[in-house]
């Protein structure tokens, strides 16, 4: 039978979009089917009020894989980031912290702090790019299963013992550190300033349903040290046009390449006959066929709603029921008639131009993930804002502002009520916890998108709100994700294969599933 | 190295300074053991805290101790004997039934027909997974903690057994094993079980002594450690006949040279004379062990 396409691509978020280019670049005839109007998936642009552009949900950029800037050549179609300079984050005192790319003022800015934790920082931060150096090479390769080992797999595995052996001492201890302990007994270990460890350690739990207290937050700590723009490590960045510019200049190469890319084209089902991948069923019944179907949704949608439990293993099944979304996140974008106004720093300077970050004391953190541990969304959350607008003037009409403010916890599962319930009330929180550092801002609004896990759930197709199609967490990383056994992009169904945030090495705007994806489909072609 | 007879000081008279102690008596040196208090046993004693009345002062449970040590050190001949008991706990719910946990896992299972048929049948293959996997990990308990710096020959043998108990599982309890250490215990327990007495029960056994509660991410590996020892998803029910102490007061090398010595370093015998549990079984153990003690020490020294 002659299949209509040799590929059919499921999604089109920024790693189908990576998958579906790298395999046109192979020579593969690509169909990207999206569910959307607009290409992106948590990677997008949109125009929410007349004049102002969000991105929506993803609002930063660091960990985009380097090759595939260079091998799709994302510059020349259209993607530009700009530096995001520092952070800031505001205390309820009436003091600061402010840490910017500039080494030597950030220096001196801690000092007022603590003159030992200035010293500390440095080594810090020394530290953490050998620790990112070592994982580094982990991202781009498939994981091993360890419980049957092919000779590729153990000599991946030998060479990471072999690396782990060839560190200096203390980057040993570090790494076994990092892989067990919290964000926030890790940073203990190395600073004294309470406000350092709390805005420190909140990359911890990005994405998490976890506290800076809990074990396992130190690695996502990590997971955001690998990011590099320019090769230069731990340096996040705004893209021009918004977060969805890099998706469309990922398609602009697939296209470029030869695929072919179609919007409001939902999957409603994936074909099987005789334990093989036939090709997909539309939602308008419409149905396409081809040699292999890449799933870039996450595992619940791709094995439970479009496979279905009848055509799987038991067992897979069981395991893909146990993989944890728990999404903790919710997203509050605004419209802004003008600046907000730090008490502690007035003045619309430079320090609006880095991240803004709601992370007064550990003790803050913690407490707000206490409220989501039993169900409710945190009375006083973390919060991380940026105002891409004051770096990228055309996303916002002259004179106005566009600020995306990322809330953690608000827990999908909620004790009382329903989201649909609570959603006002949740960007209410949000608003009186800003105003209580920058009092302007409830005057300043012109309009206000408040995103709840339920509508991110609904929205992007990310089941629970899990910004990452499943939690970040050691049980579900690596030869883990998203299930024992199955985390070489391959699925339980011939010629079915993964290539999204829910396989190895995760979520965030990196693009290394679809291209490690990409690479295990082209090495297993037959026909 | 050390040569034979020579003079070890061992600082603290728990179990654990004890144990030492028996063992390099045993291989021929001459330990002194210094405690601090007027018995010894550290954590594991039998007080009188009140005339009559003879308690497990700070711990209660047996712990695991390691078979290899009891037989070793032929604690039973020294007077240690166990009170068997088949039920290792029992939960009780505020507002319902409550649930025995026995040794035997397809008691436990039938027991929890009676509050849902679906835990029931999942209990055990629980507790077989568990079982297994705690044997796998058995060497961890017994071995010296590998030098990450520096690995000898002995830590690569070390690693080498437990990479082969690790092939040696099924597939799947491989894989569980890799999973299970670094999630929440209640985590772990829900995906099992339904029940909410039962999965907290298990769950206790992840966070005990720990300073995390049973959401903290890393506390299953509590739980397995625990299955190291007894491959059981509770703690033991069984206790010391004369109390805890008993462990500490019986455990006596059995050295024909007597050469271990155990010092008190306040009140030495006075406190043997006066001190309570006079009465107690272990208490008599204990004075008899200083006594002999302190001769063997002179007769050392
Ligand atoms: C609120 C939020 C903030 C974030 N912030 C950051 C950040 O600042 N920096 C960062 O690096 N990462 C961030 N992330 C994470 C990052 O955006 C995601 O991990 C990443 O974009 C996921 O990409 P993906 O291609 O794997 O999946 P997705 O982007 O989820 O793509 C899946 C695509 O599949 C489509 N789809 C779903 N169902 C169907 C169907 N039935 N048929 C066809 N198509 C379907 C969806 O519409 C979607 O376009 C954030 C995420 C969220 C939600
Ligand atoms: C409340 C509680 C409940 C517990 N429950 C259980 C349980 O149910 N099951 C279980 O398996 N474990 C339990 N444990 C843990 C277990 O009891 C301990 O881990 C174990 O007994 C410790 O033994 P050890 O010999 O290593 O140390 P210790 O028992 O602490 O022995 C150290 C000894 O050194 C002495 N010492 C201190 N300073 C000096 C000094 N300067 N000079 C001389 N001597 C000194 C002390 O007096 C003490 O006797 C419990 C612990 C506690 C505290």
């Amino acid at each position: 039978m002659n299949a209509n396409y040799d590929v059919v691509v499921i999604g089109g978020g920024h790693n189908g979009l990576v998958n579906a280019a790298y395999l046109a670049r192979a020579g593969k005839k690509v169909l990207v089917l999206e569910r959307r109007h607009v290409l992106g998936g948590a990677a997008v642009t949109e125009e929410i009020f007349p004049g102002f552009k969000f991105s929506v949900a993803s609002y930063v950029v660091s960990l985009l894989r380097p090759e595939i800037i260079r091998e799709l050549d994302l510059p020349r179609h259209g993607m530009e980031v700009l530096p995001l300079d520092g952070t800031f984050t505001p205390m309820p005192d009436g003091d600061y912290l402010w840490r910017v790319n500039d080494h030597a003022k950030t220096r001196r800015e801690i000092t007022r702090h603590s003159r030992l934790d200035a010293e500390a920082y440095d080594e810090y931060g020394k530290a953490m790019v050998e620790m990112g150096r070592f994982v580094k090479p982990i991202l781009g390769m498939t994981a091993p299963d360890p419980a049957s080992l092919t000779l590729r797999g153990l000599s991946d595995l030998l060479s990471l013992a072999r690396r782990f052996k060839r560190l200096p001492s203390n980057d040993k201890y570090n790494q076994v550190q990092l892989m067990t302990m919290s964000a926030a007994d890790f940073l203990d270990q190395w600073f004294e300033t309470d406000v350092l460890k709390a805005t420190m350690s909140a990359s911890g739990i990005i994405g998490t349903f976890l506290g800076v207290r809990s074990p396992g937050t130190a690695y996502v700590l990590l997971h955001h040290y690998m990011g590099e723009i320019d090769g230069a490590f731990r340096s996040w960045g705004l893209v021009r046009g918004g977060t969805g510019a890099i998706s469309n200049a990922i398609a602009e190469a697939a296209r470029e390449a030869g695929a072919e890319i179609r919007t409001e084209a939902p999957t409603a089902r994936i074909s099987v006959a005789n334990g093989q991948a036939t090709g997909v069923v539309l939602e308008n019944g419409d149905e396409i066929t081809a040699n292999v179907v890449s799933s870039s949704v996450d595992p619940r949608l791709t094995f439970i709603r479009m496979v279905g439990a009848e055509n799987l293993p038991g067992d897979f099944v069981e395991d893909i029921n146990r993989y944890k979304f728990r999404g903790s996140s919710g997203k509050v974008n605004l419209a802004l008639d003008a600046l907000p106004d730090f008490t502690c720093l007035p003045g619309a300077g430079p320090h609006l131009r880095g991240a803004i970050s709601i992370s007064p004391s550990v003790e803050y953190m913690e407490r707000a993930y206490d409220d989501a541990k039993y169900g409710r969304f945190s009375r006083r959350p973390y919060i991380d804002i940026v105002i891409p607008s004051l770096t990228d003037p055309s996303i916002a009409p002259p004179g106005k502002h566009v600020m995306s403010c990322f809330v953690q916890y608000a827990p999908y599962h909620l004790k009382d009520g329903t989201w649909d319930e609570k959603r006002e009330k949740f960007g209410d929180t949000v608003i009186d916890t800003l105003a209580e550092y920058a009092p302007n801002l409830r005057d300043i609004i012109l309009h206000r998108q408040v995103l709840t896990p339920l509508d991110i759930e609904r929205r992007f197709g990310l089941s629970e709100g899990n910004i990452f199609q499943g939690e970040l967490t050691l049980e579900q990383l690596f030869f883990l994700r998203p299930a024992p056994g199955w985390a070489q992009y391959k699925t339980p169904i011939r010629r079915l294969y993964m290539c999204g945030s829910a396989t190895h090495p995760g979520g965030g705007i990196m693009g290394a599933p679809g291209l490690n994806a990409a690479k295990k489909i082209l090495r297993e072609w037959k026909s | 190295m050390v040569s034979r007879g020579a003079r070890v000081v061992i600082v603290g008279a728990g179990h654990n300074g004890l144990v030492a102690a028996c063992y390099l008596a045993k291989a021929g040196l001459a330990p002194l053991v210094l405690e601090r208090r007027e018995v010894v046993g550290g954590v594991a004693v039998t007080e009188e805290f009140h005339r009559g009345f003879l308690c497990p002062a700070v711990l209660h449970g047996a712990g695991p101790l390691l078979p290899k040590i009891a037989a070793e050190l032929q604690l039973e001949k020294h007077g240690l004997s166990m009170i068997p008991s088949d039920v290792r706990v029992l939960a009780l719910d505020p507002d319902g039934p409550s649930l025995r946990i026995y040794d035997d896992s397809a008691r436990t299972a039938m027991e929890l027909t009676r509050l849902s048929a679906r835990d029931a049948k999942t209990y055990a293959a629980f507790h077989s997974s568990f079982e297994q996997l705690g044997r796998a990990l058995a060497p961890v308990l017994s071995m010296t903690p590998p030098d990450v710096d520096d690995l000898s020959t002995a830590d690569y043998l070390n690693l080498g057994k437990l990479g082969l108990n690790f092939r040696s599982l099924d597939k799947k309890d491989a894989y569980r094993l890799l999973r299970w250490g670094p999630m929440a215990v209640a985590d772990l327990v829900t995906e099992w079980f339904e029940t909410d007495l039962l999965c907290a029960t298990i769950a206790a056994r992840g966070i005990f002594g720990a300073s995390a509660g049973p959401w903290s991410a890393g506390t299953s590996v509590g739980l397995l450690l625990q299955a190291a020892m007894d491959g059981q998803v509770t703690a033991p029910g069984s206790a010391p006949k004369g109390g805890i102490g008993a462990i500490s007061f019986g455990r006596r090398c059995d050295d024909p040279h007597r050469r271990s010595c155990c010092r008190n370093s306040c009140k030495g015998r006075r406190s043997g004379r006066r001190g309570p549990g006079r009465r107690g079984r272990g208490r008599r153990e204990c004075g008899h062990f200083q006594r002999r003690s302190q001769r063997n020490f002179t007769e050392a020294g």
